[in-house]
């Protein structure tokens, strides 16, 4: 059997007395796009944080494409990495966030060319030309000399997108990027995000977007109190849900729409 | 009452010798406690708790002692220990110090206000943290902090005068070395007075200069 490209083994995290992750195993194919939902605070966003290591998890492992995130292999097997390593580590998986946190007093295009040159040690010319085709991909092209600020809620999020593509990464994660929006902006971001799960790439999404979940997403977990309570194809968690939590949640889901 | 200035163009060249230490000092003590606040402002927000308790005391109590107090202990009492100074790197060690930790305090909350998002996202794409501090953090400090680092630059101009206290011969110094010579104080004192407002008025050109392009920075251009 191969293994994974993304594998979580038994992540823990706990801030103070609260139990973010407990004991979470997860493993996506090349190509798999994975919907995590579930209820506020269950732990849905520590999982992304573990996984590129923003928040070290407590313990357990995560793998992306066999390298070993946050620790060496072999005889280094037991030593966490220097901050350098694991953030060359980190630079091949982009990260979406709630917020966008785009950089505010840079333009769009300063914002995506910034890692590629720095990380990537690509020239300023190489960096602007994949960043203009990725700004033509999300439908920005013409708004690369704009700040942040100029922009709607919805063009920031599809700039914060392009900005962690340029990177190349090979897994993206995407922390309810549409939470923070208007409802009429949702749309553009669920269409850039599902032409990407289109192209292949593969995605761990946490959102509260059921629609999205349904359509785009290859398998969904339900997340609850820090833990995995069940995963499966969209048509299956949320069609017809085993676990009572998922039925209680989804039932809530529901009626509030 | 009569004035007469008459006495001035003779003096002059003494008054601007002294205008130039003021000058002087005030640089030194500006650009050595730029880089000084920042550290103190990075040790002030070091994920270690007893770094920061530490130089939160140390900036209590340097913030706390009268500055003429310390330009006596960088003089009179450093040599005790070993080290002794001429007056002018004594007077800029002691102001350095004491600004450093008044740099510290604004640095620090500049720092404070920029959103963790910035540090989060920078380091979601590998930026290196150094890089992530010049390029993306500091920049954004800029519209928070520079209104009061300039004003406060205008503090330490005017706190150069305590150092006549251990002889630096800098514009306050002059004017008193020429009136007890001279007997006519109150118009040396007048001269003296004006020059100070003319540098203070150069800062205060910069702080307007400064305020302008931040507010322009924080509406977001």
């Amino acid at each position: 059997m191969p293994s994974p490209f993304v594998s979580a083994s038994n992540l823990r995290k706990t801030y103070g007395d609260f139990t973010a992750l407990d004991g979470v195993s997860l493993t996506m194919d090349r190509g798999e796009v994975v919907a995590v939902i579930g209820a506020s605070g269950s732990g849905k966003s520590t999982l992304l944080r573990c996984i590129n290591y923003l928040d070290p998890p407590d313990s357990g492992e995560v793998r992306v494409d066999g390298v070993r995130i946050g620790f060496g292999e072999g005889a280094r097997r037991d030593r966490v990495l220097p901050e350098r390593d694991i953030r060359r580590q980190r630079a091949e998986i982009g990260m979406v966030f709630q917020h966008f946190n785009l950089f505010p007093h840079f333009t769009v295009l300063q914002n995506l060319i910034e890692a590629p040159m720095a990380v990537r040690g690509l020239s300023r010319a190489e960096a602007t030309e994949r960043a203009r085709d990725l700004l033509n991909r999300v439908g920005l092209s013409g708004r690369e000399g704009a700040f942040p600020a100029e922009l709607s809620g919805g063009q920031q999020q599809r700039v914060a997108i392009a900005r962690a593509l340029c990177m190349k990464p090979r897994l993206m994660l995407f922390d309810e990027p549409t939470s923070a929006l208007d409802p009429e902006l949702v749309g553009e971001v669920i269409a850039v995000m599902r032409s990407l799960a289109e192209e292949g790439m593969t995605m761990l999404v946490v959102t509260h977007e059921m629609d999205f979940a349904a359509q785009t997403a290859s398998r969904v977990a339900f997340f609850d109190a820090g833990k995995i309570v069940e995963t499966g194809a969209p048509a299956q968690v949320l069609r017809n849900p085993q676990h009572p939590r998922t039925q209680a949640f989804l039932q809530r889901i529901l009626r509030s729409h | 009452m009569t004035l007469d200035f008459s006495t001035i163009p003779e003096v002059w060249p003494a008054l601007m010798k002294g205008a130039g230490v003021t000058i002087q000092l005030t640089l030194a003590v500006l650009i050595l406690a730029t880089p000084g606040g920042l550290l103190v402002a990075f040790l002030r927000l070091a994920p270690q708790p007893w770094l920061r308790a530490l130089v939160l005391a140390l900036s209590w109590v340097f913030r706390g002692i009268p500055p003429l107090l310390l330009l006596f202990f960088a003089f009179f009492g450093l040599p005790i220990m070993g080290l002794t100074l001429q007056p002018l790197p004594a007077a800029i060690l002691a102001m350095t110090t004491y600004m450093s930790f008044y740099f510290g305090e604004i640095f620090a909350s500049g720092l404070r206000s920029v959103p963790p998002g910035q540090a989060q996202a920078a380091a979601a794409l590998g930026i290196p943290a150094h890089r992530t501090l010049m390029r993306i953090i500091l920049p954004q400090t800029i519209p928070a902090a520079l209104p009061p680092y300039i004003s406060h630059a205008t503090e330490i101009l005017k706190g150069t005068a305590l150092a006549a206290a251990v002889a630096v011969p800098e514009l306050s110094n002059a004017a008193k070395k020429i009136f007890v010579v001279t007997y006519r104080p109150l118009e040396v004192l007048i001269v003296a007075a004006a020059i100070y407002a003319l540098l203070d008025g150069v800062l205060l050109l910069l702080q307007m200069f400064g305020e302008r392009w931040s507010n322009r920075r924080r509406a977001g251009r």
